[in-house]
């Protein structure tokens, strides 16, 4: 009995296979890639490539946003503009102590502050602009040095209003060609009423103090 | 003569279709005491009533404030140790103090009993929450946020959006969170974190060149370009262009007076007296400036809704005796100089004061454990109370309370105010008797300006209200 019971043994350790011959076996087929794969909608549902795109809804800038937006639109290194901590916290930047996170309503008081600040930088870039040397290449990159005449060429590069206008729009919101047309109709105006001052490129003033305030350059 | 049915379109209703009918309103008749709480509706609405919401951050200590306990509550038996033995001399020997029906806790200075019996006391109100953000927004807006988000939009808001427009910043929010989904722009509030920021508010920095100024205000007024209009998807663009034309009333309507403390006319120097301003040492986000700010807003007729932070930093985990009492103490001390300011101002009605016109309800998130910690601090607590004042509520009375042992929240009768820690079957099947939470409060503020008070599905406190 024992010696059929070692037999038995025996002749199943043979047939099993070890375990070599098991990792040795063909990889399997490659998967076929269907192009344009249809999945099998419920009758009466609308094609998937008429149905709109979810997306988040649109947000105001944060503070940090808007810091590196004045670095852009004034050709200023990354990190340049900094806002004062207490006029921060009042825009939103949340302190971890009571606000916890980002308070990103367009409230009065944040477009109080954005007036105030357009007031106080345009006549800055205005200024600047207009003590430049008139010859300096314009600078179609960020300005290294925001010291040098050139980086403060801001609202007079083109010889036309219009194509300055036009690239103001460009700095602040990103819209260009066709769809910034009726911008520059608009800012025109802006301009227009604004060169009735005697401050200086007032016209150009009014047109970047109006894009600050704007819903195109703060919202995104 | 005959009887005709009633005819809907061109159908004309067959016997089943009225029975049907019938039926359905009879069901919804029976159904609507359970679904929805009847609005205060009996009431006139008052348009008039000013509301100011004192927040207290943190989480205040009940046993040191609203809901006392003798000092010898023995901690083993009864789990409250009121540890008012650890207190500087000065509050420990004023103990309970009794004003009326009325008991306040030591930590209340005498700037507030002198007042007290212009208030009420509700206590006895679960929070169920024991998170800071949880807590706030609850009280803030009467709804139980999502998450740590808040639901809805804050009660100054649902006030304002009801009772409409009248003042020039229809709520004002110092130091609170506001919040206003889906309400027209007038209830959305001017957040501020100082007395520097409403000012600067209402003052221009900067002044523009006037032909600039128009040049802008015109490109401001004009409709929003293409662009502007794809990013009003959630009614965004359309929000900020309306604050573009706020902030712009703001400056022009010229209110900046208001809260010049460096004014140095007689009426301010009284202010600066009556808020204790000089304690504040500069700071403009102080709890007594915050409150001057609010008596301002009030009486000169800037807002009809004021929020503002009465006391901070609360949360006091560890060290207590040395923390809280202090910062609580300063709390009701701006809120007693506040209501003697509305109470000493004339209302707009002969004979009446500011005080007699205005509502006031102060809070906290949440309240603190009433035994220690091992750090001898006091942790976060589910149970709370509340102080309320002023126009449209009784003044003196002391509704709710909370349980001998533990000071968990008990179960109050609406009607009367009394508190049970077991209520009868009968008196549960009454619908009257109820645990009470911040819905119960803040349907109460509105019942008693006769403001709709449905959306927060709870009835108000009829023990209050006259």
């Amino acid at each position: 009995m024992k010696r059929a019971a070692l037999i038995l043994a025996v002749a199943l350790a043979a047939c099993t296979k070890p375990p070599e011959m098991q990792q040795m076996q063909p990889p399997p087929p490659p998967l076929k890639v269907i192009a344009n794969p249809a999945p099998s909608m419920p009758d009466g549902h609308p094609a998937l490539k008429d149905l709109a795109i979810g997306s988040r809804g649109p947000r105001r800038m944060s503070v940090d946003q808007l810091e590196r937006s004045f670095d852009q639109i004034a050709e200023l290194p990354p990190g340049t503009v900094k806002l004062p901590p207490d006029l921060a916290l009042t825009l939103g930047r949340p302190d971890y102590k009571r606000l916890t996170e980002e308070q990103l309503q367009p409230t009065p008081l944040f477009m109080k502050f954005m007036l105030d600040l357009s007031a106080y930088l345009c006549p800055l870039l205005a200024n600047a602009e207009a003590t430049r040397p008139t010859d300096a290449t314009p600078p179609q990159t960020s300005c290294m040095n925001p010291t040098s005449p050139m980086c403060q060429k801001f609202f007079t590069r083109f010889p036309t209003v219009d194509e300055n206008i036009r690239y103001l729009v460009l700095r602040f919101t990103g819209i260009e060609g066709a769809d910034a047309d009726p911008y520059v109709t608009r800012l025109k105006a802006a301009y227009e009423t604004g060169s009735q001052s005697s401050a200086t490129l007032s016209g150009y003033q009014a047109v970047c103090a109006s894009l600050f305030t704007s819903p195109e350059f703060l919202l995104y | 003569m005959t009887f005709k049915l009633p005819v809907i379109a061109d159908r004309a209703m067959s016997r089943r279709g009225l029975l049907q009918a019938l039926s359905g309103a009879a069901g919804g008749l029976l159904l609507a005491d359970f679904l929805l709480p009847k609005a205060a509706f009996a009431a006139e609405k008052d348009v008039k009533r000013k509301f100011i919401f004192a927040y207290f951050e943190g989480g205040w200590d009940q046993l040191l404030g609203l809901d006392p306990r003798p000092a010898n509550t023995n901690p083993m038996t009864q789990l409250i140790d009121p540890g008012y033995g650890q207190l500087g001399y000065g509050m420990q020997t004023r103990g309970i103090q009794r004003v009326g029906n009325l008991e306040l806790g030591p930590a209340v200075p005498q700037a507030f009993i002198d007042v007290a019996a212009e208030c009420s006391i509700i206590k006895g109100i679960t929070m169920d929450t024991a998170a800071h953000e949880v807590g706030r927004r609850y009280f803030i807006t009467g709804r139980f946020p999502r998450g740590l988000d808040a639901v809805g939009s804050s009660t100054a808001s649902e006030i304002l959006a009801q009772i409409g427009e009248a003042t020039p910043i229809a709520h004002i929010s110092a130091g609170v969170e506001a919040y206003a989904e889906k309400m027209p722009a007038f209830a959305q509030a001017l957040n501020v974190n100082s007395l520097s920021d409403l000012r600067t508010a209402l003052t221009p920095l900067v002044t523009l060149d006037p032909k600039i100024k128009e040049a802008v205000e015109r490109f401001q007024d004009q409709s929003p370009g293409c662009e502007g209009i794809r990013l009003d998807r959630d009614g965004l663009t359309s929000q900020m262009l309306e604050s573009v034309k706020r902030s712009r009333s703001y400056i022009t309507s010229q209110l900046s007076s208001v809260f010049d403390t460096t004014r140095m006319d007689a009426e301010m120097m009284a202010l600066i007296q009556r808020y204790d301003l000089v304690a504040a040492q500069g700071d403009l986000s102080a709890p007594e400036v915050m409150a001057f700010a609010a008596g301002q807003a009030i009486k000169k007729g800037v807002s009809q809704c004021v929020s503002f932070q009465a006391a901070r930093t609360l949360d006091t985990h560890a060290d207590w005796a040395q923390d809280h009492p202090g910062r609580l103490e300063t709390g009701f001390k701006v809120l007693g100089a506040l209501i003697a300011d509305l109470k000493a101002t004339p209302g707009s009605m002969p004979g009446k004061t500011m005080l007699d016109e205005t509502t006031i309800m102060a809070f906290s998130e949440f309240a603190r454990t009433p035994l220690f910690n091992n750090i001898r601090g006091r942790d976060h607590f589910l149970g709370n109370s509340v102080l309320v004042a002023g126009a449209g509520l009784k003044r003196g009375l002391t509704v709710g309370g909370s349980a001998a042992v533990g000071q968990m929240p008990i179960e109050t009768d609406l009607t009367t105010g009394i508190a049970y820690e077991t209520p009868t079957q009968m008196m549960r099947d009454s619908g009257q008797v109820q645990i009470l939470t911040p819905k119960h409060v803040l349907a109460t503020v509105l019942a008693s300006a006769g403001l709709d008070y449905a959306y927060l599905r709870a009835e108000p406190i009829k023990a209050l209200l006259p």
